[in-house]
């Protein structure tokens, strides 16, 4: 060990790399500074001097979060001038505002009149919230800090209760600053910043109103970085007593496809708070507002808890033996009188891997059909078949932190602050500080444009026209990565020649995105390094939606990008388990892990491994089809399967409506939904926090979703319903649990082959993972394209 | 709002963030206070969050994020002023206006605010109004000072 990136911490040798902090280093080797305002991930303060440490040959203490480690620097980090030094500074930040907790040492009279001023408040008269969850009491009490020295000042501000979600407590605001951090510098929401000075200082919002009346939109990141009791979700006041500690499990949120991971705190099978997971991708530790404070649909009254079927236009509970036994003998009748081919399912896409691989291999191998798709078709369908097409994998081409490191993005088609806000702060970060430009091309001005150095408004529906008049520039000028695209890519000639009507001038036509945006947008694009493309259902699910990925595609590939560098190109899936929707083979034209029913041997090996009859070979229906045919009457049954209340069209009414032809409607849900009122056959579905499994997130990492309390009444999760019922039709399924489903689907899946529960306890893999000590693929096509060279496929607008 | 005046401001400054304060100024000698909409429109102008604006205009005295009137009148509390009968002063020019610390007379005239020290201290007491300083002011020249301004109106 050279003394040249050497210091001495207690007395100990600690390597450091040039430019880390002491602090960083004295965490890296598990010695315990105590801190208040450092916030990971944040510019360091030094503002509220609690890590202040002993520096040989220093005049004064110094702050070990923001003095970096040099060569040969001798550090302590307990003397007892480090302990008087904390002790004073606890001592005034207790008689700073209402810490009326346990540790206080004041004469009786005194103690009981500052009790007394700070219960009046109406939100003080229970115990702190924040009660055995915050720093400043455990540094009080690690350090055993009395507080008879100094009277607690008066409390200048009244306690802000009229929020939604957060309670802003200013008497135990202890002005550390992480919230103001945590809001602008890893969310960038830029909501609140301090405000005024000296003793009037304060936590402000926009013009110092409420929250409520602010930029604030209510993430909660400044709740979960909030070291005491001033920043308080609203229904903790409603906990009593306050904070009884509970278990808390962790698990993957089930709104979005960012698939965040996150604590459900318990208590009396009730989950009671929600907290991100931090230090661990994708979302380190960040929420959004429906991730964190909308989980009150799990524990609502009004949840199904009996399978209900419809008798005479009313529902009438049933047990789970008779409703199964009713929907497999309808089953059967089907089946026979009108061929396997007039059933049809459609799952949610917010239902885990186990689930939806259960679904298709029910369809396929119980029922004898291909009419298995699930609601992401109705949004993402376009990606899959235009990405498969050039590249050979349908999906995100990057691990979503990738976004952070690249120095151009073009976001097309995304309201991405409010579809995906946790990624949008990856997005606004690499804008606002690591020097990064965006491009947003939105026909609407978005919360996104603010942050955006080029806002193309292009008309709707236009969408193909202007990418393909970027392309244009970029090979009219010769701005392509001519090397990556010879030695990786087929098919530029044809673009070439295709491509020569789409000039800026046709386009500006067109889309109405006049000409010198359009040059300008290409040539920022084409210098790139690292361009990352981002798109979402504004693309995807237009008319034209397979041209216009094509077409981002093409983009992608010009540039040299995909497999090469930290950008790439991004599809953001709308649900929670999209991609596993279509990674387990809820299509109707592939198994799980996209291998083709139309391929003979591939249904011959799938026979072998199910040990089920012959496989249909006929091409099944999409959602649409399905939705379609059930209205004229040839679908006869249709199954929907998942929690469709979080679906894509939670906002659009029932899927189906009441003019349906079906003979057999069979809805599995967690709340009786508009679907599910319409059905004959209703069943009560388990919520994401009810049960295990897995989810695929948007960038392909299998994410482990964990029982944390028991179904509300006899709910079920689906793969348990479907192993039943498929015994019941003759072809018996059975697992002994969740994991028993996964270690199926690794075994018929190629590329899910080296994931088992064991591996993605604690850490995501990334597919392709082919074998049990393959470390998984976070960045896709490294080297070359998986599917053989990359395709340009020109499609017109 | 003027928003020309204001773009007339911006571009004084070359747009740039860093020139925030001057751009305060600025505005608050036009507008003599720092209005909401105003502050909202330079953030969107200089692509700069509000609350940034906010935390500097709350920071320094010289801002008002409230309306003050025509003649700000400046009653020096400092050490010097306060024991030559500062205090005095300034409950006489309450009562003469009518108003409190921190408020405006109904005509717009005339707010009041104190400060800690003007670095006068000779002159003490010392009341600014509007621009102008008024040394060894005393309870009983209040009136005759201050209808000075409102004679001039």
């Amino acid at each position: 060990m050279s003394s040249e990136n050497t210091i001495i911490i207690n007395g100990q040798d600690y390597p450091f790399n040039t430019g880390e902090m002491i602090l960083n280093v004295a965490e890296r080797n598990g010695i315990f500074i105590p801190t208040l305002c450092f916030l990971k991930g944040a510019t360091p303060t030094g503002a509220c001097r609690m890590c202040l440490v002993e520096v040989e040959g220093a005049r004064t203490l110094v702050a070990s979060c923001a003095t970096p480690a040099a060569p040969g620097m001798v550090v302590r980090t307990e003397t007892a001038r480090v302990i008087k030094s904390r002790r004073l500074n606890l001592e005034l930040l207790l008689s700073s505002g209402d810490h009326n907790c346990l540790v206080r040492d004041m004469g009786m009279d005194s103690w009981t009149d500052f009790q007394l001023r700070a219960m009046d408040v109406k939100e003080h008269q229970d115990l702190c919230p924040s009660y055995g969850n915050c720093s400043l009491q455990d540094l009080a009490i690690r350090y055993r800090v009395k507080t008879s020295r100094y009277t607690p000042t008066d409390v200048k501000y009244p306690v802000e209760n009229v929020n939604p979600y957060i309670v802003r407590d200013f008497s135990r605001c202890i002005l550390c600053g992480r919230c103001v951090q945590a809001c602008n510098e890893i969310q960038v929401n830029n909501a609140i910043s301090h405000g005024y000075r000296g003793s009037q200082s304060k936590i402000v919002a926009k013009g110092d109103r409420a929250l409520k009346d602010s930029d604030c939109v209510f993430c909660g990141e400044c709740v979960q970085a909030c070291p005491v009791g001033a920043l308080v979700p609203v229904r903790d006041f409603s906990l009593t007593p306050a904070q009884a500690e509970t278990g808390k499990i962790r698990t993957t949120c089930s709104y979005c496809g960012v698939g965040c991971q996150l604590y459900l705190h318990v208590r009396d099978q009730k989950v009671i708070r929600v907290t991100g997971v931090e230090g661990v991708e994708p979302n380190r530790g960040s929420l959004c507002r429906k991730g964190r404070f909308e989980f009150d649909f799990i524990n609502d009254e009004g949840r199904l808890k009996t399978p209900l079927i419809k008798n005479n236009g009313k529902f009438e509970e049933a047990s789970w033996d008779k409703a199964l036994c009713m929907i497999a003998d309808r089953f059967k009748k089907i089946i026979t009188d009108a061929g396997p081919d007039s059933i049809g399912m459609l799952c949610s896409a917010n239902i885990t891997n186990e689930e939806l691989y259960a679904a298709q291999k029910f369809m396929r191998a119980a029922v004898g059909t291909n009419n298995i798709d699930s609601f992401s078709s109705l949004c993402d369908s376009s990606t899959v078949p235009a990405l498969t097409g050039a590249l050979g994998i349908g999906a995100m081409t990057n691990p979503i932190e990738d976004i952070e490191k690249s120095d151009v993005i073009l976001i097309a088609g995304s309201d991405t602050t409010d579809e995906h806000p946790v990624l949008s702060s990856f997005v606004k970060r690499a804008v606002a500080f690591k020097g990064a430009e965006l491009i947003v091309a939105d026909p609407e001005k978005i919360n996104m444009t603010r942050f955006a150095a080029i806002h193309l408004k292009p008309k709707s529906g236009t969408d193909a026209a202007w990418i393909n008049a970027l392309i244009h520039t970029i090979i009219n000028e010769k701005l392509y990565d001519e090397e990556y695209v010879s030695s990786r890519t087929s098919g530029i000639e044809e673009l070439k020649k295709k491509i020569v009507k789409y000039t800026p001038e046709y386009a500006e036509s067109v889309t109405g995105i006049s000409r010198d945006q359009l040059f300008d947008a290409a040539r920022r694009f084409a210098k790139a390094k690292a361009p990352s493309i981002i798109y979402a259902a504004g693309i995807t699910r237009q008319a034209g939606g397979i041209s216009c990925v094509k077409s981002l595609v093409n983009l992608a590939m010009l540039c040299g990008n995909p497999g090469e560098s930290a950008g790439g190109l991004n599809p953001l899936a709308g649900q929670s388990n999209c991609q596993g929707a279509f990674d387990m083979g809820c299509m109707p034209d592939y198994f799980s892990g996209y291998q083709k029913v139309a391929d003979e041997s591939v249904r011959k090996e799938m026979e072998k491994l199910w040990g089920s009859k012959s496989l249909s070979a006929n091409p099944g229906m999409r959602a649409a089809e399905m939705l379609e045919k059930a209205q004229t009457g040839q679908l006869k049954a249709l199954f929907l399967a998942g929690e469709i209340l979080n679906g894509p069209d939670d906002k659009t009414k029932a899927v189906i409506d009441n003019s349906n032809k079906l003979e057999l409607l069979v809805v599995q849900d967690i709340f009786l939904s508009e679907n599910a009122s319409l059905a004959d056959v209703v069943l009560p579905a388990a919520s994401f926090a009810e049960k295990d499994g897995t989810f695929t997130n948007m960038e392909r990492s299998v994410q482990r979703v964990r029982k944390s309390i028991d179904p509300r009444g006899d709910a079920r999760a689906a793969w348990e319903v479907f192993c039943e019922l498929s015994s019941l039709i003759g072809y018996p399924m059975n697992y002994e649990n969740a994991e028993a489903v996964m270690k199926e689907i690794a075994n018929v899946t190629p590329f899910y082959r080296g994931i088992n529960y064991k591996r993605i306890e604690n850490n995501r893999i990334c597919w392709p993972c082919p074998d049990i000590d393959h470390p998984g693929t976070p960045r896709l096509h490294s080297g070359k394209f998986s599917g053989g060279p990359g395709v340009f496929d020109v499609s017109d607008y | 709002m003027d928003t020309r005046s204001i773009d007339r401001i911006l571009k004084k400054y070359n747009h740039e963030q860093s020139s925030i304060i001057g751009i305060l100024q600025d505005l608050q000698e036009k507008e003599n206070y720092l209005p909401e909409k105003s502050l909202e429109y330079i953030s969107e102008r200089l692509s700069m969050p509000l609350t940034r604006i906010y935390r500097i205009a709350t920071f320094y005295n010289a801002f008002s994020l409230k309306p003050r009137g025509k003649y700000p009148v400046n009653v020096c509390l400092g050490t010097a002023c306060h024991v030559r009968g500062a205090a005095m002063v300034l409950e006489r020019i309450k009562m003469h206006l009518g108003i409190e610390v921190g408020e405006i007379t109904k005509d717009n005239v005339f707010s009041l605010e104190t400060v800690n020290c003007l670095g006068s201290c000779a002159l003490g007491p010392v009341v600014v109004i509007g621009n102008e300083y008024h040394g060894k002011m005393t309870s009983a020249k209040v009136s005759s000072t201050i209808d000075q301004y409102r004679k001039d109106l």
